[in-house]
């Protein structure tokens, strides 16, 4: 399992031209629908890359990402209901607060033998659910709680170009760190840790990084979630939000980052193009989790790799 | 009041008895398979539901479904072994663990497709059984007793039999197992088919007292990882007593701070055990 995934240097100049493209999709269509697709598409793949930092670098399952996720949307929400604070200044504390608390996980999977880190974030979101449930006189529990909208008017515009500026920030970001001294330390954590600490890798620092900066990505997707949907209820923190996270991820390819976008694009399209297939969302994840754990671990990431290699090949044998 | 405490404690320790059964599955395909499986707890559900829906639609009493859903689950937990698991068994933990709660998710979600989210009880008269003023609830204790005598049935099996002492060699040391000649792979195969046989024997026993819903089996399951932290991986005798500390933990915690809180309790015991004996109180640190 060494192989690298992140995307060639020749990507990077490719992104300014596809970025441009999609931009230009909401006014030559101007089809409401289409952007409100779109905008799903560029979230979840956000949420599957954010993932990917600790599942697919230091290979640290997390289960409880929707705990960090809904910590940063209940904290603008709740922010904003209570003390009338705008969410372009409650994202600030909400991030904080989510990467704080996965700074403090981070801490506790030193102590944790690989398996238990992945039993205890779960346990960590599912009692954030409880709690936003049981405290249902501040959170509103499961009645919901409304959250003002981040830009005024009913038209989904202006969130279309601020999530697909997210991505692409949140990209670049990621992917700078994978491709960097950090990311090969979280590589090298992810392979085997004793040998890692034994070659003088500090593991506890790289360890709690690769979680502070997922979950600080979990958290802003978390606030722009809440904003966008309107109303939130304790659900955010439970596998309705992990388990298309951990699907989008490992379909795309683990450790790839950008392997998100394929693969957010491909589930979000064949959701939406047959909306009677949604009941059994959760099987169809759970048959992908195991089909791709078995015979595809490259994911969709290493699907293209090869098409790209068997194109460059009959191109020379021309 | 003190009358009151003895039930509890009582009950404690009878529901303890059962989740020491299903959490020695769970411990047994660690101890060989070196893997979790996340989807221990659907398997208990499965268990519950076989159990409810031969008693509702043919009559027949739990108990003796038992004889139909240990081979059921035992083949089912064998075959998904080989086709899926055996595949991944050299990978990375947590290529292993996705699948695993891969499986969850699809058991889960076929429970619910096929049962719906109705919640569902097996309604049987039994006795009350009184000791003096003490009352004591009977299908708690007929699954505490069938409990004791499966994991003694299964003691007896590890230690006496031919195929109990290649698992037990296996959850030595796969290696030297290998090299005198056991058959590595069967025995694999064999202990997740025990494992989930189990869980779907103590989800019939649980199925007595407690509602069967699609997701009960993920109450289950983070029972079972507390216990195994608590006992330590990989221990028999841990598995026993922590079953015990944690179905008492439970019960008092219930009567004390309120059964909504029951939860929470349990998420403390656990973050606090791994904050000062993350090896258990029986545990040996495991192998990995």
């Amino acid at each position: 399992m060494g192989e690298i995934n992140l995307p060639k240097l020749k990507t990077f100049k490719i992104l300014p031209y596809l970025l441009f493209v999609v931009a230009l999709v909401p006014p030559l269509f101007k089809n409401e629908y289409l952007n409100s697709v779109l905008i799903s598409i560029f979230l979840w793949a956000a949420i599957g890359a954010s993932f990917d930092l600790t599942a697919g670098f230091i290979r640290v399952t997390n289960f409880g990402y929707a705990g960090f996720f809904a910590i940063g949307a209940y904290t603008s929400g709740l922010l904003a209901l209570y003390f009338n604070i705008s969410p372009w200044i409650g994202v600030f504390p909400a991030v904080a607060f989510a990467a704080a608390l996965g700074a403090l996980v981070g801490l506790l999977t030193l102590r944790l033998h690989g398996i238990y880190a992945a039993v205890f974030s779960w346990f960590l979101a599912e009692t954030i659910k409880y709690i936003l449930a049981a405290a249902s006189d501040i959170t509103r529990g499961y009645q919901g709680l409304m959250n003002p909208p981040l830009f005024p008017g009913i038209s989904r515009f202006p969130y279309y170009y601020f999530i697909l500026g997210i991505l692409a920030f949140e990209i670049i970001i990621l992917t700078k760190i994978a491709r960097g001294k950090m990311g090969f330390a979280f590589r090298v954590i992810g392979e085997d840790e004793t040998a890692a600490k034994s070659i003088g890798v500090n593991v506890l620092y790289y360890k709690v990084s690769a979680f502070t900066i997922s979950t600080a990505f979990a958290g802003l997707l978390g606030v722009f979630y809440a904003h966008y949907i309107g109303v939130i209820t304790p659900d955010v923190s439970s596998l309705v939000i992990t388990v298309p996270a951990l699907a989008i991820c490992y379909v795309g390819g683990v450790g790839s980052i950008w392997g998100s976008i394929p693969s957010s694009f491909v589930i979000i399209t064949i959701f939406e193009a047959f909306r009677e297939i949604g009941a059994y969302r959760f099987i169809i994840y759970g048959v992908l989790l195991i089909v791709v754990m078995i015979w595809a671990r490259t994911g969709l990431v290493g699907l293209i790799r090869k098409a790209a290699e068997k194109m460059k090949v009959t191109e020379k044998e021309k | 009041m003190l009358q009151h405490l003895l039930e509890v404690a009582i009950e404690g320790i009878l529901i303890g008895g059962i989740y020491a059964l299903f959490t020695l599955g769970l411990n047994m395909i660690y101890g060989v398979l070196e893997i979790i499986n996340f989807a221990h707890g659907e398997f208990i559900m499965l268990g519950m539901y076989i159990a409810f829906w031969l008693f509702t639609l043919t009559g027949l009493h739990p108990l003796l479904s038992l004889a139909i859903v240990f081979p059921l689950l035992f083949f089912a937990g064998a075959a998904f072994e080989r086709v899926t698991i055996e595949k991944v068994i050299k990978a990375h933990i947590f290529i292993q663990t996705v699948l695993t709660f891969g499986l969850l998710l699809l058991l889960q979600n076929l429970a619910y497709f096929f049962w719906s989210a109705d919640y569902r009880a097996i309604r049987l008269n039994f006795p009350l059984i009184s000791l003096g003023s003490l009352h004591i609830s009977t299908p708690r204790l007929i699954g505490f007793i069938g409990s004791v005598v499966t994991i003694i049935i299964l003691h007896f099996f590890l230690t006496r039999t031919k195929m109990g002492t290649g698992i037990r060699a296996v959850d030595e040391n796969p290696i030297a197992a290998e090299l005198v000649g056991i058959n590595v792979k069967k025995m694999r195969m064999v202990t997740f088919g025990i494992g989930t046989g189990l869980a779907g024997v103590a989800g019939v026993f649980i199925s007595l007292y407690y509602y069967i819903y699609p997701t009960v089996g993920s109450i289950f399951i983070l029972l079972a990882f507390i216990i195994v932290v608590l006992g330590g991986m990989g221990s028999f005798v841990g598995s026993l007593a922590g079953g015990l500390i944690i179905g008492e933990l439970e019960s008092l915690s219930a009567l004390f701070v309120g059964p909504q809180w029951k939860e929470v309790v349990a998420m403390v015991v656990f973050i606090l055990i791994l904050l000062f004996k993350p090896t258990g109180i029986f545990g040996t640190g495991g192998r990995k």
